[in-house]
């Protein structure tokens, strides 16, 4: 499946006074395991509600698989999955129920597949929802989203309150589904140093904006570290620089590169993901972003 | 979804049914004893509202010894029915919900908001309608006995017989479930649905008396007129012409019907405004 | 929880997901500076160098791996992809991924002198004064120096 998992333009959200998200345009590839990191309260859960339809733009519009997830909800729910933050589930149901309500619920639900998530994971069927440890209700919620066989996955901080252990454990098999599967996957989180390894395209929010789109590899490769002799503050104003910080001696900046080594006497390093996101979050002004004619074109992105 | 449904709330439901399976014997059991009593005491003989001879009062006393006390207990119990149905079932349907996150979880199930929202009303409206119909024609057969030691007669049993208990309850449901809607808290939804249908009902039931222009009899009055009545002023003592301000036994189905019709529009009104919230304003 | 099960009786789960016993085991080093798909592919390399993978092995399934170490599939594939195209597996449908029978895995020509020269300058910068440290910090500016000139040169 090749195409646009989601795609907004202009999306704006405003509580009231209070405006989440600012003129989002943004085109998330498919077949992709997508991080969005920013900042708490910067608007990543009102983007990713809006994009299954549990809030509606204020102006703008999204689009999740091609559909609009508030004016055509049923061609767009039976597609996609979504975990909510802290994953509700119905405390009083049974596992067995739960899969159950997934049944009569969903079109395409596999509840053979979720017997055997179940089983393999060792969560019993007659067991409560509420009776279940945090890792066991993170994996049964992830089960109700796998076994109605998505194209997408909309996942809110999917790990936030789980021991390392259940982390791991929740991220091994969300891995091994889209490997299994064409899933696209979208989710939100804190912790950079985990979606190095698992994701393969990076949106950063800030401040309801969209500071940074694109693929993660493209994006380690195209940042530097340089560090050289101190210089004057009009390195700033420069467009590739994201951030800079001086000693005496010294100028260490972080840059967008094009691949030129950089002159004489400047030290080049690779940057981390982390460092890279940590950067632009400081620093609420920088941007790299797709260039306008690769947002807007039709047709599949590769 | 109707099965989601049914065992979302199947505890609530097997709570209301055991309560209105022990309300309904309860009925039953103090119905045939009253009934047994007035026959034993001859009562039906008696006119409450002429100056009777004193076995009709002896024999009148002793009843309402015996049963007036749970006649006004009973009463007050069916009475507070409707409250109980919109602040403890009602205003918690949705706001239960928000409150637990978990109409993240079934709103991005393949089914429409709107679809959820009908599923659920209407089971619960269905089994309101069926309950509070089948309480309220039990009270109708019960409360014949009791009506004889009212003044007002059987207008004292407006509250719990006919269409009106019926009207009560959806109006009650239909409060609730707004509440719950536009508030998205539980415990404030139950508040406002609380305060809201007690002073509704209050202002209601002030305003029923004045329904239609009332009647006017001089006092002393005829035998057998004022059996029945809806008194709104007492006779005046000391004046040199008493009168007294009445609606007759007559009126008091179309009263009930009039009741019925003052509840059940806003009811209709608040399910259309809640349906579209739930569509377009809940987060 | 599953129970404790007789370790030498493969269990059906054990079956599903580690077919072959004998299988290479990935392991990544997040520290290491070097990309994740290149660690696998230099993981193979280095099994095939020792003998831990043989001519004809089988490869875990991207999707084992992905199970074991949490990562993205498309790096695994990326990794299994170069070493398809250095000629060291080979991928067959339906069936897995495995070593080539022809793979080349003797060790490159003039390594073992190269080793040895590598060996005199250690001596060397040690009896300077130059501790472990000291001759990552050489080694990694002269590696820099020189990719930057070719990076010049082009």
């Amino acid at each position: 499946m090749s195409g646009v998992a989601i795609e907004s333009k202009g999306l704006t959200k405003r509580f009231g006074s209070t405006v989440a998200l600012c003129d989002c345009n943004v085109r998330i590839p498919a077949n992709r395991v997508v991080a969005l990191v920013g900042p708490n309260g910067a608007g990543k859960s009102t983007f990713l509600r809006i994009s299954v339809g549990l809030d509606e733009p204020s102006t703008g519009q999204i689009k999740v698989l091609g559909w609009s997830p508030q004016a055509q909800p049923m061609l767009v729910l039976p597609r996609i999955g979504f975990m909510g933050q802290d994953r509700p589930l119905y405390s009083r149901f049974t596992a067995r129920e739960l899969l159950e309500l997934g049944r009569r619920l969903n079109p395409r639900w596999d509840g053979e597949l979720a017997k055997a998530r179940l089983d393999r994971i060792g969560i019993p069927l007659d067991r409560r929802a509420g009776q279940l440890s945090g890792g066991q209700c993170a994996q049964l919620a992830l089960t109700m989203v796998l076994a109605k066989r998505p194209d997408l996955l909309v996942l809110d901080e999917p790990v936030a309150g789980l021991d390392p252990l259940a982390r791991r454990e929740f991220l091994q098999h969300l891995m091994e589904a889209v490997a299994e599967a064409e899933l696209s996957v979208v989710l939100s989180s804190h912790i950079v140093s985990e979606l190095e390894l698992t994701c393969d395209y990076l949106i950063i929010l800030a401040e309801g904006q969209i500071q940074v789109a694109g693929e993660i590899e493209g994006l380690v490769a195209g940042h530097r570290v340089l560090i050289g002799p101190r210089q004057g503050l009009e390195v700033e104003s420069d467009q590739s620089v994201v951030r800079s910080t001086h000693t005496e001696r010294q100028t260490t900046l972080l840059v967008r590169s094009d691949g030129r080594p950089p002159g004489p006497g400047w030290e080049e390093h690779q940057v981390s993901l982390e460092d890279i996101v940590l950067a632009y979050l400081a620093h609420p002004a920088a941007r790299s972003l797709p260039r306008p004619e690769v947002l807007h074109k039709e047709g599949p992105t590769q | 979804m109707i099965w989601v449904a049914w065992r979302q709330h199947r505890f609530e439901a097997a709570v209301a049914a055991v309560l209105l399976a022990v309300l309904t014997g309860y009925l039953i059991v103090s119905g045939l004893q009253a009934e047994a009593l007035a026959r034993q005491l001859g009562l039906s003989s008696c006119d409450l509202t002429s100056s009777a001879g004193s076995t009709c009062s002896n024999a009148l006393t002793s009843y309402m010894d015996s049963f007036f006390g749970i006649s006004v207990l009973v009463r007050y119990v069916l009475i507070a029915l409707p409250a109980l149905l919109g602040v403890f079932v009602a205003a918690p349907l949705l706001a239960r919900e928000v409150e637990n996150g978990t109409n993240m979880f079934i709103w991005t199930q393949s089914i429409t908001r709107t679809r959820w929202f009908w599923v659920k009303l209407l089971l619960l409206g269905g089994s309101a309608f069926s309950a509070a119909a089948a309480v309220s024609m039990v009270a109708q057969w019960w409360q014949q006995p009791f009506n004889q030691m009212y003044a007002d007669g059987n207008w004292t049993f407006f509250d719990v017989v006919g269409p009106a208990p019926v009207a009560y309850a959806l109006f009650a449901l239909a409060l609730g479930v707004a509440a719950g809607t536009a508030i998205q808290r539980t415990v404030p939804a139950m508040a406002a649905t609380l305060f809201i249908f007690v002073a509704a009902r209050f202002a209601v039931r002030l305003w029923r008396p004045w329904f239609e222009a009332p009647m006017t009899a001089q006092l002393p009055a005829p035998a057998g007129i004022l059996r029945g009545v809806l008194q709104i002023a007492s006779p005046t003592v000391g004046e040199a012409q008493s009168y007294v301000v009445y609606q007759p036994a007559d009126r008091f189905w179309t009263f009930e019907l009039i009741e019925m019709t003052i509840f059940l529009v806003p009811a209709v009104v608040l399910v259309v405004l809640t349906s579209w919230w739930v569509r377009h304003r809940v987060r | 929880m599953k129970e404790a099960v007789d370790d030498a009786v493969p269990t059906a789960v054990d079956i599903l997901y580690y077919p072959n016993s004998t299988m290479i085991e990935f392991r990544l080093d997040g520290h290491a500076g070097v990309m994740t798909y290149l660690q696998i592919v230099q993981q193979v390399r280095r099994a095939l160098l020792v003998g831990r993978l043989l001519p004809g092995d089988q490869l875990p399934t991207v999707r084992e791996v992905v199970a074991k170490l949490a990562i993205n599939p498309n790096t695994v594939l990326k990794a299994y992809r170069q070493l398809e195209h250095e000629g060291v597996l080979v991928s067959r449908p339906g069936a897995g991924t495995f070593i080539r029978q022809d793979v080349r895995i003797a060790p490159r020509p003039g390594q073992a002198a190269l080793g040895a020269a590598l060996a005199r300058w250690m001596h060397r910068a040690r009896r300077e004064g130059l501790d472990d440290n000291d001759l990552r910090a050489v080694f990694d500016d002269v590696l820099r120096n020189e990719d930057n000139k070719i990076a010049a040169a082009q």
